[in-house]
């Protein structure tokens, strides 16, 4: 496999200004992502970090399109930058040949569950070799062939015994390699992980993580990394987002936001992970205050209004706007825009 | 895999001995036996009968002597291919059920089959778009198929046959080709005599299967493979055929087997109201009149049925999902 060199900067798929609606016959709308701006580079690792339901997964799945019937995407564009010109996602509908053409071919994703993403009554092999014929026009043959070196460039051993296998028969961490093979077996341009590592245990995270790592070098791709573990990210990302309640609170250089966040919930979150200290050292953990509200009763203005320490006027009735930090490092926060002594007042 | 046919045909065996004494049984549970109601026939005719003929017949046929005694006659026998004498109609047993037997399951093989080419498709088309006018007409319809009575549609059937189209339905064969060995012209006749009965005993089949395989279908698209095998970029029918359905498939597989029993005792009324030499209504008859020998036969031979084709359902079932052909998860 020779290595794409990746056209440095150039983004392979930006999403602007994405919002999701769910709605339900009998309740009203409930907009799950409210405001999303995000880039991916080629060779290059979006972290997409956040807490259960603040709309990480929705947002990737609205990339390949694999929302359910009743989510919307309201307003923005996902562009994709294909060989034959800019595409915008949103514009497809999810059934249709070009959207078909770009699932698994140019972009495919890595599931939370290697157990239950994967059929368990096809062979590892099957439902591998069908995204290969699929897509490359090989013929069965060829394509077992690239599914076993497939298997055996994530470090499957036995590969070629263990396409025949079922995914109850291998252990999850083999079944997420398996699940990894499928994802790279048309050497798509970007890979979307939601989760790959959650359902893990650590040693077989490191495992992982350290196999994506390595085949984002031997590829090229861009990834679009989902996680809600901070220290996953320091690990494989090289750009975060952080999202709050469906919007993207701080987003730049994974060591400027570790570094220096600007926003509060940042700021909580960084401070409500342990680290290995002494016994005499330890101090307790700062958590965040509150609960997330339902995307119901979330403020018109900032979403982080009704937990946030420094929370002042502007706060639950004005959208704060995207405030550039430094280079490439931007969050939505009135405190950047505001001077201290409004926010005291 | 052969092991585990092995295991299954090994507990076949044991549980159709099981079924032989307990059809053996029932059969001896009514008090007094076929000579009994024989003698109360005669004597309600004013006939008188000989005493001493009545005890010959008796210890002919070994009807005085203890349960178990009678049973390993009845099973030694069947063993060696003699299924006793029916006292009814003074033949041997063999010579009257073979007939039946084989009109109840070419009929009600039929009957299942229909049921699955009509149940599929319109449970996988109601699951997929839930909801939809279709899915409501599959519903409703399924309901009705549900409610009625078999035997009850086969009427209203007849009825509207003989006032739309003049023709009187029933029986399997026209009166030339009851008895005439199998040939092109008796297959025709009698599948333009066997449609009503396959229709009428699937209606209730395909009204429930059709009702199962929409939930499995629902439950299984929610699952995430088929997220995955979307993410692929498969075409939309192929993910929910390779994937969904198959799965969604397999409980149903494994009730073949117990689709036949329920077909049988089902289609008793539905062969009397449509006259159908099946084998049901002679089981009827042999148990009034204690036929013994005859109902014993009959309902052995339906259990042994029943058996095999739970057999070959495991073995379907086993065929299709390999976690229980190696025992996984």
């Amino acid at each position: 496999m020779t290595p794409l060199i990746p056209m440095a900067g150039k983004p392979l798929l930006s999403i602007n200004d994405m919002s999701i609606v769910f709605t339900s016959p009998d309740e009203p709308d409930i907009e799950a992502v409210r405001q999303v701006d995000l880039t991916l580079t080629p060779g290059k690792t979006l972290a997409l970090v956040g807490e259960s339901g603040c709309g990480k997964s929705v947002t990737a799945r609205a990339v390949l399109r694999l929302l359910d019937k009743n989510a919307d995407i309201r307003t923005g564009e996902i562009v994709y930058e294909a060989e034959g010109g800019a595409v915008d996602v949103v514009r497809l509908k999810p059934d249709s040949l070009a959207m078909r053409a770009i699932r698994g071919a140019q972009i495919s994703m890595i599931f939370q569950e290697p157990m239950s993403s994967l059929s368990p009554v096809h062979t590892i092999g099957n439902q591998i070799d069908e995204i290969i014929v699929l897509h490359e026009r090989l013929t069965q043959k060829q394509a077992r062939e690239r599914t076993v070196s497939l298997l055996d460039q994530v470090g499957i051993p036995g590969a070629r015994e263990r396409a025949n296998a079922y995914p109850f028969e291998l252990s999850g961490g083999l079944r997420q390699r398996a699940m990894i093979a499928m994802a790279l077996a048309c050497t798509p341009k970007l890979l979307i992980a939601d989760e790959p590592t959650t359902a893990l245990d650590v040693t077989t995270q490191a495992q992982i993580l350290d196999l994506l790592r390595q085949l984002q070098d031997d590829f090229g791709m861009a990834m679009l990394f989902i996680t809600h573990d901070l220290g996953v990210v320091a690990e494989v990302a090289d750009d975060i987002a952080v999202m709050y309640l469906g919007d993207v609170v701080e987003q730049g250089d994974v060591f400027e936001v570790f570094k220096a966040p600007k926003h509060p919930y940042t700021q909580a979150l960084m401070s409500s992970v342990p680290r290995l200290q002494r016994k005499s050292e330890r101090t307790r953990l700062t958590p965040i205050k509150g609960t997330v509200p339902s995307p119901k009763d979330r403020p018109v203005g900032c979403a982080f209004t009704s937990r946030c320490p420094h929370a002042f006027a502007p706060c639950p009735t004005i959208r704060p706007e995207r405030t550039p930090v430094s280079e490439g490092h931007v969050a939505r926060c009135h405190l950047l825009t505001h001077t201290k002594e409004e926010a005291l007042a | 895999m052969v092991q585990f046919i092995i295991r299954r045909l090994i507990a076949m065996i044991l549980t159709l001995f099981a079924i032989s004494i307990v059809a053996f049984a029932i059969i001896q549970l009514p008090p007094g036996d076929y000579l009994t109601t024989y003698i109360a026939s005669l004597s309600s005719t004013g006939e008188q009968v000989d005493p001493r003929v009545i005890a010959n017949l008796r210890s002919q046929y070994g009807l005085g002597e203890p349960f178990y005694v009678q049973y390993f006659k009845w099973i030694g026998g069947i063993l060696t291919g003699n299924f006793g004498q029916s006292f009814e109609w003074k033949r041997p047993v063999t010579e009257l059920i073979w007939g039946r037997l084989g009109n109840s399951m070419l009929l009600e093989g039929m009957a299942v089959i229909t049921m699955w080419l009509i149940a599929l498709p319109i449970g996988i088309y109601a699951a997929v778009r839930k909801y939809s006018l279709g899915d409501y007409l599959a519903t409703v319809g399924g309901f009705i198929g549900l409610a009625v009575p078999n035997f009850f549609f086969a009427l209203i059937l007849m009825y509207l046959a003989y006032t739309w189209f003049g023709v009187t339905l029933g029986g399997l064969f026209s009166p030339g080709f009851e008895n005439a060995r199998w040939s092109l012209p008796r297959i025709w006749d009698f599948l333009s005599h066997a449609w009503a009965p396959i229709l009428v005993l699937s209606m209730a089949g395909t009204a429930e299967l059709i009702r199962i395989l929409r939930a499995n279908l629902l439950d299984e698209l929610k699952k995430p493979y088929v997220v995955t095998a979307r993410a692929k970029g498969l075409p939309e029918w192929r993910v929910i055929l390779k994937y969904p359905v198959r799965l969604a498939m397999n409980p149903l597989v494994s009730t073949i087997g117990w689709l036949l029993p329920a077909l049988v005792s089902g289609s008793v009324i539905v062969s009397v109201v449509l006259n159908l030499p099946t084998a049901g209504p002679m089981l009827l008859r042999s148990l009034t009149t204690q036929d013994m020998y005859l109902a014993g036969a009959i309902i052995l031979l339906l259990s042994v049925l029943t058996v095999i084709g739970t057999v070959i359902s495991d073995i379907l079932l086993a065929l299709i999902d390999p976690r229980i052909r190696y025992g996984g998860k």
